[in-house]
C-alpha cells in the first residue's frame, strides 16, 4: 500500500525539492518556505478556481435542498417525512452520496497538502535554521514566553478568511470550529511547518478578498442580474 | 433525521482530523466546508440507503403478481364516498365499448350499486398491502382519486403506462399534501384555477408539463340528480342545515353546542354531525343527537338533509361548495384560517381563489362573529342570488352536469393512444 502510494507522492516531492533547488542560496530557509507556499498557491489557483466553481453550483443546489428539506422537516414526522425528503432529493435530482461524487477535485487537493506535509517535516534545509525572531525552524517557536505564536497567528488569518469569506453564522461557528481543532493538533509543529501553513491561509485570505472586491466592482445592475441567475439555476 | 444522525459528520470529521496527520489543517475555509458536505453526504446516504431498505423489503414482501392485475383501463377506488365520482364514468366508459376494472379497497357488498356488465371488479386491501398490490398492475391507463403517486406507498407500476387523477372535490392544489399531483402522467381538472395552479407548481419545481384536461367534477352529476328528485325545502319557515366537520378544530368543539339552540328561535334546524364524530367524540356526539327542537341526520350521505334546507351552515369547505354550487342555496361558512403549513399551498402563496370568487353566497364569517351568526345567517338568505351562484359555477367548474362524459371520453381517447404506440 505504501510503495503504491509513493509512486504518486515521489514525482510531487521532486517537484518541491526541485524548486528548493532552484531558489538562489542566499535566499534563507524561512524565505523560501514562503516563497514555496506562495508558488504552490499560485501553481494551484486553477484548481482552487476550478473547486469554486464547482461548489458554487453544488452550494446552490444544497441551499435549495436543504431549504426544502427544512420545510418537510418543520411540518411532517416520521414515515412522511421520510418519504417526502426522499421526494425532494429526487425533484432537485440530487443524492446525499454525489457531494461525494463531485468532489475529485477536493481529494487531489488534500492529496497535494498531505504530500507537502511530509516534504516539510522531513526538510533537512530547515533544521537549525533562524528565521527573523524564530531561533530553528525545525522546532516550535516558543517566541513570547515560551508559548507558539505562529500556530496563534494561523489560527487568527484563518478566522479572518472564514469571517470574509462565510456569511452563514452557523458555517462561520462551524469553520472556526475546525480552526481551532487544527490549533491545537498543530500548536506542537516545527515552526517552519506552521510558517508554510500562515502563508498558505493568508494567500487564501488574500484570494478571497480579491475575489469578493471583484464581484463588487462589478455595476449593481449586473450583480443582480448574477443573483438572478444563479437563483433560476 | 434525530440529533445523533446530524452530529454524526461533526464527529466523523473530528475523528478522521484527529488520526490523521497534520496536513488536513492545510484546508482553507472553503475547502473546509466542502470537506464537511462530503462526510455528511456519506452519513446522510447511509442514513437513506438503511431506511429505504426497510421500506423497499416491506414492499418486496408483500408484492403480489397475478394474473387478475392486468387489464386495460384499471379504475382505482380507495374508499366507498368515491364511488360518486367513478360510477358515472364507468356507466359512460361503458356505453363507449370500454370495460374497466375497478380495483376498491374495501368490499363492495349488495348494498352497493351494482357494476354494469363488463365491468370487472377486484376488491384489494386497504393500506400497504393493496397498494403493493396496486404497484405491480398491469394496465394502459389507471384512474384514481388518491393524489401523492410515487411519492409514499402508492408507487408507479413499470406496467401501467399512464397514470390519471380525477378529482372528487372543487380544488385548487392548495390544501393538499405535498408533491400530491407531480408524478401523474395527467390530471383531470375541476377547473381552471387547479388548472393554473398545477402551471405554477411545475414551474416552481421546474417539472415537466402534465397533461392537463378540463373535465370537472364527475360526482356533482350525481348530486345534481338526487337533488332534481328530491322534493323543494318547505316552505313556512327557513331551515338551516348544520353539517360541520369532526375534530379538534371543529364548529361544535369550539363553540360548544348552544349556538344550535340560538339558531333553532328563529329557524327550522338540521344538524348532520360528521360520522367521524360519533367514533372520535362519542359524548359531543350524545349531546347533539340530545338536542331539543333540532332534527338530527344520520342519513348515509348529506343529500337528504341538503335538499330539505335553505341555507348552510359549516366550517369545512366540501359540502360547502356541493350545497352551493348543486343545489344553487346560499352556505355560511366559519372561516377559521387554514394552515397550509408544509402543504402545497405554502409554495403557491397567496389565499384560496375559489374562497374569494365563491364569497357572495359562500360567506365567510369570522369565529368572533359566533354570537352574531343568526343575523349572519338572515343576511345570507336575504342577499342571496341563485343566478350569481350558477354564473360562478360556470366560470370555476368545467363541463357542469356534464363532467363523467368527458371523464370517460378522455380516458377512451387516451387508451386509444397507449395502445397505438
Amino acid at each position: 500500500m505504501k510503495s503504491a502510494l509513493d509512486i504518486f507522492i515521489q514525482p510531487l516531492f521532486q517537484i518541491y525539492a526541485s524548486f528548493f533547488a532552484w531558489l538562489p542560496p542566499s535566499v534563507e530557509p524561512g524565505m523560501a518556505v514562503i516563497l514555496f507556499g506562495i508558488a504552490l498557491n499560485l501553481a494551484l489557483t486553477p484548481f482552487y478556481n476550478h473547486i469554486e466553481r464547482g461548489l458554487g453550483d453544488r452550494r446552490l443546489k444544497r441551499e435549495r435542498v436543504r431549504e426544502d428539506v427544512a420545510r418537510m422537516k418543520r411540518h411532517f414526522r416520521g414515515r412522511e417525512r421520510y418519504f417526502y425528503i426522499r421526494a425532494v432529493h429526487r425533484q432537485h435530482r440530487y443524492h446525499p452520496i454525489s457531494e461525494l461524487a463531485g468532489s475529485a477535485d477536493l481529494f487531489l487537493q488534500v492529496f497535494v497538502f498531505i504530500t507537502v506535509y511530509h516534504f516539510l517535516v522531513d526538510l533537512p534545509l530547515l533544521n537549525g535554521a533562524s528565521f527573523g525572531p524564530i531561533s530553528d525552524l525545525s522546532q516550535p517557536d516558543h517566541l513570547l514566553l515560551g508559548i507558539n505564536l505562529l500556530p496563534i497567528a494561523m489560527t487568527g488569518i484563518n478566522a479572518i478568511s472564514v469571517l470574509a469569506y462565510i456569511d452563514e453564522p452557523r458555517k462561520r461557528l462551524q469553520a472556526i470550529s475546525l480552526g481551532l481543532i487544527f490549533l491545537v493538533l498543530l500548536y506542537r509543529s516545527p515552526s517552519g511547518m506552521v510558517l508554510y501553513w500562515t502563508t498558505n491561509n493568508l494567500f487564501s485570505l488574500v484570494r478571497t478578498v480579491i475575489q469578493r472586491r471583484q464581484l463588487f466592482r462589478l455595476p449593481a445592475s449586473l450583480r443582480e442580474f448574477i443573483g438572478r441567475l444563479s437563483l433560476q439555476q | 433525521m434525530g440529533i445523533r444522525a446530524r452530529h454524526a459528520p461533526a464527529l466523523f470529521l473530528l475523528v478522521a482530523c484527529l488520526h490523521a496527520p497534520g496536513a488536513l489543517a492545510y484546508i482553507d475555509p472553503g475547502t473546509g466546508s466542502a470537506l464537511f458536505y462530503v462526510v455528511t453526504g456519506i452519513v446522510v446516504s447511509a442514513y437513506f440507503a438503511l431506511r429505504g431498505l426497510y421500506y423497499r423489503t416491506i414492499e418486496f414482501a408483500f408484492r403480489v403478481r397475478t394474473q387478475a392485475q392486468h387489464c386495460t383501463v384499471a379504475i382505482h377506488c380507495e374508499d366507498p364516498r368515491y364511488e360518486s365520482t367513478f360510477m358515472p364514468i364507468i356507466r359512460h366508459l361503458v356505453r363507449k365499448g370500454v370495460e374497466p376494472t375497478l380495483f376498491t379497497m374495501y368490499e363492495r357488498d349488495n348494498t352497493y350499486e351494482p357494476l354494469p356488465a363488463g365491468v370487472a371488479h377486484r376488491a384489494i386491501s386497504p393500506g400497504m398491502l393493496g397498494y403493493a398490490y396496486l404497484n405491480n398492475i398491469v394496465a394502459d391507463v389507471l384512474v384514481t382519486t388518491t393524489p401523492q403517486l410515487d411519492v409514499m406507498t402508492f408507487r408507479r407500476s413499470p406496467r401501467v403506462r399512464h397514470y390519471a387523477i380525477v378529482q372528487h372535490a372543487l380544488g385548487e392544489s392548495r390544501y393538499v399534501r405535498p408533491f400530491a399531483y407531480d408524478n401523474y402522467d395527467s390530471v383531470f381538472c375541476c377547473g381552471d384555477i387547479l388548472k393554473q395552479n398545477l402551471r405554477r407548481m411545475e414551474e416552481i419545481r421546474g417539472l415537466p408539463a402534465k397533461e392537463l384536461f378540463e373535465v370537472g367534477l364527475p360526482h356533482y352529476e350525481e348530486l345534481f340528480q338526487r337533488a332534481k328528485s328530491a322534493p323543494p325545502p318547505p316552505a313556512d319557515r327557513p331551515t338551516v342545515l348544520v353539517a360541520p366537520s369532526w375534530g379538534p378544530l371543529s364548529m361544535f368543539e369550539s363553540f360548544g353546542v348552544d349556538f344550535i339552540s340560538e339558531i333553532a328561535r328563529q329557524y327550522r334546524v338540521i344538524v348532520r354531525p360528521h360520522p367521524q364524530m360519533k367514533v372520535s367524540q362519542p359524548d359531543l356526539y350524545r349531546r347533539i343527537v340530545a338536542l331539543d327542537g333540532v332534527s338530527v341526520s344520520t342519513h348515509r350521505t348529506p343529500i337528504e338533509a341538503m335538499s330539505e334546507a335553505h341555507i348552510l351552515l359549516s366550517d369545512i369547505s366540501g359540502i360547502a361548495h356541493e350545497f352551493a354550487f348543486i343545489f344553487e342555496r346560499p352556505v355560511v361558512v366559519l372561516d377559521q384560517k387554514q394552515a397550509v403549513g408544509g402543504l402545497e399551498g405554502e409554495l403557491l402563496g397567496g389565499d384560496s381563489e375559489v374562497k374569494a370568487r365563491c364569497r357572495e353566497f359562500i360567506v365567510p364569517v369570522a369565529p368572533a362573529e359566533m354570537p352574531r351568526i343568526v343575523q349572519h345567517i338572515g343576511r345570507a338568505l336575504r342577499h342571496h342570488s341563485a343566478a350569481r351562484v350558477t354564473e360562478v359555477r360556470d366560470q370555476l367548474i368545467y363541463n357542469f352536469g356534464n363532467a363523467s362524459e368527458v371523464a370517460a371520453q378522455q380516458i377512451a381517447v387516451l387508451l386509444g393512444r397507449m395502445r397505438s404506440t
